[in-house]
């Protein structure tokens, strides 16, 4: 669930920030896919990270 | 940012912008535009006083006591007029020491303060564009600073005006979505200022849906957990902050229409490009 409440928010930070980066819709919606997969990629690779460190550096014991 | 050549250039747009945010107004008179400025001040300060009388200067007293301090209000949208918070913060504080029930009024002196802040940001964009802008006005074009306005007041709704239909509808729909599912989650116990100071700083960046919503439906009693209150939080919030977003995108196109930098297919603001540059 909670991954489906990210996954949603995200499309609209994507697609938002598309429409800021690109003055046409049309090339705004078609890079939308593509913007989408780099930031869950991203945001995966940040969680990842911080359940790196989360496991090396603040484990009890 | 558009630029433009220096003998068209009527002051330091830094320097105005950072008088208007102090003073509003004062980057007007500033720039030589007296009168507006005088103007702007009456409006902006009279809305941010009448806050603050009806709200009996306790508008920050919905801080919690361990987050009050000299930087805590920084992130509310009152800061947009960061002269009268000052002030405010000088004369009112965190208001009242003991806890007291808050007047009836209080919800529409937050909003007019914070109202106040919002509207003293888009008048700095337009004592920046009036820095850098030649003195003539485009033909038929609408101000930025009011295209902008009218994004924050309804998503959307800057876009439509630009002719850009498609985009306002989404948009709308995306950041309205976002905002009800977000309530709806929370079970509108985001619809608060009190409960939720910094949260609701985001999502009144929203406008008028998120201020109409809770003058409705606000101050709800919580008897319950509410399961799903962070995400619908995180919702609310991000609707409104998403929404700066949208209000750049109208900004940006509207100041370079402006400055005849791009020819336009219609809407309001739109005219030829050059005709201006006379």
């Amino acid at each position: 669930m909670h991954v489906g409440f990210f996954l949603l928010l995200a499309l609209v930070i994507v697609v938002l920030g598309a429409f800021y980066s690109e003055v046409e819709d049309g090339p705004a919606l078609r890079s939308v896919p593509r913007r989408f997969v780099v930031f869950v990629g991203a945001c995966a690779g940040v969680a990842l990270v911080m359940l790196v460190l989360e496991a090396l550096l603040a484990s009890p014991g | 940012m558009v630029e433009v050549r220096p003998s068209e250039r009527r002051g330091d747009a830094t320097a105005a912008v950072l008088l208007t945010w102090f003073l509003p107004g004062a980057g007007h008179a500033y720039l030589g535009r007296v009168a507006f400025g005088a103007l702007a001040f009456l409006v902006l300060e009279g809305l941010f006083l009448l806050g603050w009388w009806i709200s009996e200067g306790r508008i920050f007293e919905y801080l919690d006591p361990e987050l009050r301090g000299p930087f805590a209000t920084l992130l509310a949208p009152e800061a947009g007029n960061l002269g009268a918070m000052l002030a405010y913060l000088k004369v009112s504080g965190f208001g009242a020491l003991e806890a007291t029930p808050f007047p009836r009024g209080m919800f529409l002196g937050s909003v007019l303060c914070a109202v106040s802040g919002l509207a003293n940001l888009l008048l700095a964009a337009h004592a920046h564009l009036a820095a850098r802008a030649p003195s003539a006005r485009p033909p038929g074009a609408t101000h930025p600073a009011l295209l902008a306005a009218a994004a924050w007041l309804l998503p959307g709704l800057g876009h439509w005006l630009q002719g850009r239909r498609r985009r306002a509808l989404l948009v709308a729909a995306l950041l309205l979505g976002l905002f009800l599912l977000g309530t709806w989650l929370a079970e509108g116990s985001n619809l608060s200022r009190e409960r939720h100071f910094y949260y609701w700083s985001g999502q009144v960046l929203l406008g008028g849906p998120a201020l109409l919503l809770e003058a409705l439906l606000g101050g709800l009693r919580v008897t319950d957990e509410i399961r799903w209150v962070d995400v619908g939080l995180l919702y609310g919030c991000m609707a409104g902050l998403l929404n700066v977003l949208a209000v750049l995108d109208v900004y940006g196109l509207a100041e370079q229409r402006w400055l005849g930098h791009v020819e336009l297919h219609g809407g309001v603001g739109a005219r030829v490009e050059g005709e201006v540059s006379a």
